[in-house]
């Protein structure tokens, strides 16, 4: 009778502790804290400051909001830091876009052109439905900084 | 005293055993005696299997044996030629001899083809640290801590020409091959390659090379270079003009992950694929034809498998592959092979996550961690308020040149005050300063992209104007400290730290001059810069606001020292990577203790590199060669690991994993 | 004595179950009833359906020309335009198995290398091929008459076969006017017409596409053309399935290119450089939008292709394939390695046979887990897609290269 229940007890265990390490089913990944994507009733246009507050920039896309797997274009201008526009040559600007939780960029890169003191840049697209960074940087001699806008694309 | 389901549960343990056995005994047939035995040795073949190889094997064979030369594959596992004090630089004689250039032991060997040693060239030469070879008519030696290389004849080795001097003319030599009287050195810090020729010397690939780590000539006078920033080969005329070249960056066959090392024969060009732990072997048009090694998973796997191959040398006559992996201490040398290159044994399934590879630098601020992980071109922060290993938050940063990701990042600099880190990328010679958007208080969490760009400095476009000073060489920054809004940030190619204030610009440069290679750099409590330089082998202390030597220490007690760091007590703690030890400096500068030996146990480490003192007061030390973090006290005593399983398991569990990671 | 027996036999089924390989599934909690009276999220279902209008070719003058699409109707099926007279489009793009292949790897002049993809919806797709080597339905028709895989044609000879029958030529000149000198410009008018005929290949109306024209309040919607084992298998595709990562649009494919490590078959490469050579071959060839062929080389289309990033990141990526008219196109795939659908749900569903390369490969796929009611009720709404069959006159060679 021992002998059994032991035996039973020892099945149970067995049978508790057995098969691999089962990796967790990740959840869905939360969004970077502080990211505030813009709204699609955002008005135009949209603005933000230089991650190190050197600038300011103002970007419109177009359409808007920004279509989920569609081509899109957008322009947009710096200021300095009482709104001024800043008179900055294209050779000096960047754009690009990526998506941070997805560690990937686009698929395809902008032209950027000059054109009534806006800087226009096409074409875009956001293949992947998420969150999207587009991140505008401007190169003052040895110095290059950031001003970046985020998107939720659905 | 074992309780009675201890007993029953060993006792079915053990029968389980012993069925498993029965089982593969008759499926495999192995020598008597072995039976139960986890790990088991080599079989030998029984006679009636040396009988059935001869019946079978005979009538395979001969149409292989008359297979052209030309379509052999240099694949086979030949022997390994271990016990080597960091391997960097391989070449071979006409007649089948192998120079290796052991740079931690300061020599260079000759190993006959049997890979018996049979001279040795040791540290009373005329070098300080060699780290290329090449043999010609003459022996050739890159000097790089005097930016020279050295032409020697054997037998009166004491006495060398010096082919190159001076800091305008190479920044730090490198690989060298050597034929027909041409001589071409590679200069990975000055991004280009110097050709000799007589009284010829042409620079290639100035403004083209990113990282040039090897180069070969060819049959033709041609010469190929590798080149690990860019993942790709360069072909130069013999004019030195670019004619062509091939590779992108990946781990997918024919894709390269710096390339560290290159040879040709006979219109085969062979890369030491290093990142991909493996050899490809080109056409001269690019493509692949075949691959020889694979990736080595388990600590000091060997026999055909790779760990960072850093250099490899075809000889003379094709029939030997020679490949050098630093970490392991081995040259590996391989022979000619018919048929299929090796292919991924399904048995080893690669799993993500299979072996963390850290970067040399480490850096704590609060209860984040910051640590680069080079193979994905990232940098990771870690959370190390758990007890347990620490939890990475975030990784930013990936392979590129624009704002955003780097080439290859190096140095770090966490604050977690400001939320900041800082990291440099010497390829690109730029100081990146990213923002981490994260509350250090909220709940352990991934935060998938919580990186934000500040700015970048990129130090190249000061057009070698640093702090007023003119330098020969454009800015290479590595380590980053930080103190009082200033970053002090390493320069290997000029030899210097140079201080960056707030407004972006380099308002002085330390210790040009007087360091040759510095590694990693701390403040103490009293406001002194120690940097510690691996080619003196010992710390240099400067007063970063007068610049003025503070005394050295360490010197006979070190011999490469890498990471350095500081607790509040004044005690400074550096890592010996050829020694694999950390020693602490009390802070009256004498040695009084060394933590550490070569291995993977508790005590266990391999190229140490980076450290760092975490808030709980303990130090956090990169085991580079064992793709690992040990932390221990500062006292000495073993806290925990982490990283790469395999590599943590010896440490955590050494009573079930031996020295060497297998199971007791 | 019974009772010790049975404790050992319990006693080895336990260590038997302990000690097997098989990795025990995590059953999700299968997606409740009342959960399909939960709000449908519209925003979403807008994206997947319904089929809309298809997208005009500007890069293509006579992409609607009838004429031109009976044509290219004749050509799909001619067998002249290879180089030994046996092999058409239609050989591997079969009308009778969707419009693509039986066989995994494609069997034309010689073995290749990927599975047919179905001609059917292809007008809707961004990038034609799994590796994108094409960014139009013309220029893709181009590469495999000349392919030595394929169909092993050349376009000199295709151009003499052209002008000497009289028929084709007659054909052409209805569509083109004139049969041109230039061998590439009629090579890529060949195309043309050939494009013109597969944008008819569409099959609409869908169940999917009616339950939702009713669920979005749009005309000809019918509710009940889903039922509830559908719906729950869509509630899963939109949920827990994440599929809508990438099957993402009108076509259920966001049109652009994954590296999901997916197993390769045995008779195909391991090694396939997909995106990554199809990128490079798009962007070099003369036919592609932006080239002197195109008659819109500077509408959106050029633009796109001008502006495609080359990056070894796209090696091994492929084309996320439409998810419409599955029923028939077995095996799926780029090498056709997954022989039904059942298999590809597998494949998502535990990852067991991910062909990983290097342990620093990007991971985006997560197994999903799902239990075989809620794998039996995504398959059922996969099989939703399958829309109306094709007019029968569009599915054989038409009797003549010329309507009557």
């Amino acid at each position: 009778m021992k002998a059994s229940t032991w035996t039973w007890i020892l099945c149970l265990a067995l049978g508790a502790c057995g098969g691999e390490e089962t990796q967790p089913v990740a959840a869905d990944p939360p969004t970077a804290e502080s990211t505030d994507p813009k709204p699609a009733d955002e008005p135009l246009p949209l603005k933000a400051d230089a991650n190190g507050g050197g600038f300011r920039l103002e970007l419109i896309p177009s359409p808007h909001p920004i279509p989920l797997n569609r081509d899109f274009s957008l322009r947009f201008r710096l200021l300095d830091n009482e709104g001024q526009p800043l008179a900055e040559p294209l050779k000096h600007m960047a754009l690009d876009a990526d998506m941070p939780e997805h560690g990937h960029g686009m698929k395809i890169a902008p032209v950027l052109e000059e054109k009534d003191g806006w800087i226009h840049a096409s074409p875009l697209l956001f293949h992947m439905p998420g969150l999207w960074e587009i991140y505008v940087d401007r190169t003052q001699g040895h110095v290059t900084e950031r001003a970046q806008l985020s998107f939720k694309v659905y | 005293m074992p309780s009675k389901l201890e007993n029953r549960v060993a006792r079915i343990t053990l029968l389980l055993k012993l069925l498993l056995g029965a089982a593969r005994t008759l499926v495999n047939p192995r020598p008597e005696g072995t039976i139960g035995t986890v790990k088991q040795p080599r079989p030998q073949p029984t006679r009636l299997r040396l009988w059935l190889t001869l019946l079978l094997g005979i009538p395979l064979a001969i149409p292989a044996l008359g297979q052209d030369g030309e379509a052999t594959h240099l694949g086979a596992w030949l022997h390994t030629i271990s016990d080597l004090r960091g391997p960097v630089a391989l070449d071979y004689t006409e007649g089948g001899a192998l120079w290796v250039v052991e740079a931690d032991g300061n020599r260079i060997s000759l190993f006959g083809p049997s890979g018996k040693p049979s001279r040795q060239l040791e540290s009373s030469g005329p070098w300080l640290n060699p780290r290329g070879v090449a043999v010609d008519t003459r022996l050739y030696v890159s000097d790089p801590a005097y930016r020279r290389v050295l032409g020697i004849a054997v037998e009166a080795w004491h006495e060398a020409d010096t082919v190159v001097q001076g800091p305008s003319g190479l920044c730090e030599p490198g690989a060298l091959d050597a034929k027909d009287g041409r001589l071409v050195i590679a200069d990975p810090l000055g991004g280009r390659v110097v050709l000799f020729q007589g009284s010829k010397r042409l620079e290639l690939g100035v403004g083209l090379l990113g990282e040039p780590t090897g180069v070969c000539l060819d049959d033709e006078g041609g010469t190929w270079v590798s080149d690990a920033a860019r993942a790709r080969v360069e072909h130069f005329d013999p004019d030195g003009n670019h004619v062509g070249g091939f590779g992108d960056y990946g781990a997918f066959r024919g894709l390269l992950a710096a390339p560290s090392g290159i040879a040709w024969w006979n219109h085969r060009v062979f890369v030491a694929d290093r990142d991909n732990h493996r050899i490809s072997v080109h056409t001269e048009g690019g493509d692949l034809l075949y691959t020889v090694g694979l990736h080595a998973l388990r600590p000091r796997e060997g026999k055909g498998l790779l760990h960072y191959p850093s250099a490899i040398a075809v000889s003379a006559d094709g029939t030997r592959l020679a490949v050098a992996e630093p970490l392991d201490g081995r040259v590996q040398v391989f022979s000619r092979a018919m048929g299929a290159e090796p292919t991924v044994d399904p048995l080893r399934r690669v799993t993500p996550q299979a072996s963390a590879h850290y970067g040399p630098a480490i850096r704590a601020s609060g209860q984040w961690m910051l640590l680069v992980e080079p193979e994905t071109h990232s940098v990771l922060l870690h959370d190390t308020r758990r007890d347990e290993a620490p939890i990475e938050l975030t990784s930013f940063g990936r392979r590129g040149s624009a704002l955003g990701r780097w080439i290859q990042p190096e140095g770090i600099w966490l604050d977690l005050e400001q939320r900041t880190a800082w990291v440099s990328d010497p390829t690109a010679g730029i100081l990146d300063q990213v923002l981490l958007r994260i509350d250090p208080q909220a709940p352990l969490n991934q935060h998938l992209g919580a990186a934000a760009w500040v700015r970048r400095v990129n130090l190249r476009a000061l057009k070698r104007d640093l702090g007023g000073v003119s330098v020969f060489h454009d800015p290479r920054p590595t380590a980053i400290c930080r103190r009082e809004g200033k970053t002090y940030v390493i320069d290997r190619a000029n030899r210097c730290v140079l201080v960056i204030d707030e407004t972006q610009t380099c308002v002085k440069v330390l210790g040009a001059g007087v360091l040759l290679k510095p590694i990693d750099l701390c403040f103490d409590p009293k406001g002194i810069l120690w940097i510690s330089d691996a080619w003196q082998g010992r710390i240099l202390g400067f007063d970063p606001n007068s610049g003025k030597s503070r005394g050295s220490r360490g010197a006979g007690a070190l011999q490469s020292p890498d990471g350095i760091c500081c607790d509040q007590e004044g005690r400074i703690f550096v890592s010996d990577r050829a020694a694999n030890r950390v020693l602490r400096f009390s802070s009256l500068g004498a040695v009084d203790l060394s933590i550490g030996k070569e291995g993977l146990g508790p005590e266990g480490l391999l190229g140490p590199r980076g450290l760092s003192i975490g808030k709980d007061g303990n130090i956090s030390v990169v085991d580079h060669g064992n793709h690992r973090c040990m932390v221990f006290t500062t006292e000495g005593e073993f806290v925990r690991a982490f990283g790469s399983k395999l590599h943590v398991r010896p440490a955590m569990q050494p009573k079930i994993y031996d020295e060497w990671g297998n199971k007791r | 004595m019974r009772r010790t027996l049975l404790c050992w036999l319990c006693l080895v089924l336990g260590l038997l179950w302990v000690f097997s390989d098989k990795k025990p599934e995590t059953p999700v909690a299968p997606v409740p009833v009342t959960a399909l009276e939960d709000p449908w999220p519209l925003d979403l279902l807008r994206h997947l359906g319904p089929l809309p209008p298809l997208p005009a070719d500007p890069t293509n003058s006579v992409a609607d020309n009838p004429a031109a699409a009976h044509y290219g109707q004749w050509l799909f099926f001619d067998k002249r335009l290879s180089g030994d007279g046996e092999i058409s489009c239609a050989t591997c793009h079969d009308p009778e198995h969707g419009f693509a292949d039986t066989r995994p790897i494609a069997l034309g002049k010689a073995l290749g290398e990927r599975h047919a993809p179905t001609v059917i919806g292809a007008a809707y797709q961004r990038w034609l091929g799994w590796g994108g080597r094409a960014d139009s339905l013309w220029m893709q028709a181009l590469g495999p008459m000349e392919n030595e895989v394929e169909m092993a044609g050349d376009r000199q000879e295709i151009a003499h076969l052209v002008r000497s029958d009289p028929l084709l030529r007659q054909a052409h000149e209805e569509v083109y006017g004139e049969v041109p000198k230039d061998v590439d410009t009629l090579f890529a008018q060949l195309g043309k017409a050939i494009a013109a005929y597969e944008r008819l290949l569409i099959q609409k109306d869908s169940p999917f596409d009616l339950w939702v024209r009713s669920i979005l309040d749009l005309p000809g919607g019918d509710p009940t053309a889903l039922n509830e084992e559908q719906q729950r298998g869509l509630r899963i595709f939109l949920g827990p399935g994440r599929c809508t990562l990438c099957h993402l649009g009108p076509t259920l494919s966001d049109l652009e290119f994954h590296n999901n490590q997916l197993p390769t078959h045995p008779d195909g490469p391991r090694d396939d450089a997909g995106r990554y050579q199809g990128a490079r071959l798009v962007q070099e060839s003369p036919f592609n939008a932006a080239g002197p062929y195109s008659d819109a080389p500077e509408g959106e289309a050029a633009e796109r292709v001008r502006a495609l990033v080359q990056s070894s990141e796209s090696y091994g990526e492929f084309r996320t394939p439409t998810l419409r008219n599955l029923a028939r196109r077995a095996p799926y795939g780029h090498q056709g390695q997954f022989p039904d659908l059942g298999s590809v749900l597998r494949f998502y569903n535990t990852l067991e046979d991910q062909d990983l390369r290097s342990h620093h490969q990007e991971q985006l796929l997560q197994p999903l887990r799902l239990d075989n009611a809620a794998l039996g009720a995504l398959k059922a709404f996969l099989l939703a897609l399958e829309g109306r069959d094709l007019p029968g006159h569009l599915v054989h060679a038409p009797v003549a290269p010329i309507r009557d």
